[in-house]
């Protein structure tokens, strides 16, 4: 018999969120000097792109590695639920503790995936994430060093709670 | 390998031709792309990046400094330009996606910060076609899977 070879699937997803990006430790001018206009707290959106490849064997019976279906609501479940239609850094607790930029979005992207994947025996192989046309992240899970995982697997936090608002006004760049 | 993926844009002329084949030889590889009055292209490039990660910032470079560093070193040399002549880029070499790939990688891969390492050039002719040039020691995830 021959050795059954490896395929990789593929599926696509959307999520939209908004973020902005803020050093806590660093004062605004120095903020903004390093954001741009990415330092608005008040936060702008992405639709963001989501590609998950999975690989494995060919089931004989079904002709399939795993059947689409459970991919798409593995990924509806397991990332996409937790992140559409939120922000970031106000809802998803992980943001707590990490800037919302792709690459750390595509740490806690494959994290989730990998652990509901893993009773299937299945491998994750590559995701990407992209937040426009012009700026994406390919990312294996290999370990990456400067993003804490601590919080990767908490639940986001409702519309309702999210964290308290210190942000208040009108301007484009709000003031605490 | 986390890649960070970034894209730009250029629209340049060029031709097909190779001093090394006859006139006929030309049209007989290159057909229509040895037009010799040229033609052109909307080409799209990626740059593939790899980088540690800045535990503050949470990201592996500034994006401001990398579009600069593309636009004085590709940009402002390709954009707007019959690639074949216009630029000191392209002496003597035929402008094919191929050799552009190449060339944008050996291009950049000098000036870029030492602590960001360019793994691939991909370069888009058009929706049809796209060359890629990657640092031979390591192994990309498979790009073909992540079409524009």
């Amino acid at each position: 018999m021959p050795t059954p070879a490896t395929i990789t699937i593929q599926r696509r997803a959307d999520f939209s969120s908004s973020h902005y990006f803020w050093v806590n430790e660093w004062s605004y001018d120095e903020n903004v000097r390093a954001f741009g206009t990415t330092a608005n707290r008040f936060g702008h959106g992405h639709n963001y792109e989501l590609i998950v490849s999975i690989s494995g064997e060919v089931d004989p019976k079904t002709g399939m590695v795993m059947n689409l279906k459970e991919v798409k609501s593995l990924m509806e479940s397991t990332v996409i639920a937790p992140l559409d239609f939120r922000c970031l850094n106000r809802q998803v607790p992980f943001f707590q503790d990490n800037q919302p930029t792709l690459e750390a979005l595509s740490v806690y992207i494959y994290r989730r995936l990998q652990r509901a994947l893993a009773e299937t025996g299945l491998q994750l192989a590559w995701i990407e994430i992209r937040e426009s046309r012009e700026l994406a992240v390919l990312y294996d899970g290999s370990p990456v060093n400067g993003i804490h995982e601590a919080k990767v697997f908490w639940d986001s936090i409702d519309d309702e709670a999210g964290y308290a608002h210190d942000v208040t006004g009108t301007s484009r760049h709000a003031t605490v | 390998m986390l890649l960070f993926k970034r894209r730009y844009h250029f629209a340049a002329a060029h031709r097909l031709h190779s001093p090394l084949l006859s006139e006929d030889e030309n049209k007989a590889v290159f057909l229509q792309c040895n037009n010799a009055n040229g033609h052109g292209h909307n080409y799209e490039f990626e740059l593939y990046l790899e980088g540690d990660i800045n535990p503050q910032t949470q990201m592996f470079m500034d994006l401001v400094e990398l579009d600069k560093l593309v636009e004085t070193h590709l940009l402002d040399e390709v954009d707007h330009v019959f690639l074949d002549n216009d630029t000191i880029l392209f002496k003597g070499v035929i402008t094919t996606a191929e050799n552009i790939a190449f060339v944008f990688f050996k291009t950049l891969d000098v000036v870029l910060p030492s602590e960001v390492k360019l793994v691939a050039v991909r370069v888009y002719e058009s929706r049809n076609n796209a060359a890629i040039y990657q640092r031979p020691d390591v192994t990309l995830p498979p790009l073909v899977y992540s079409v524009r």
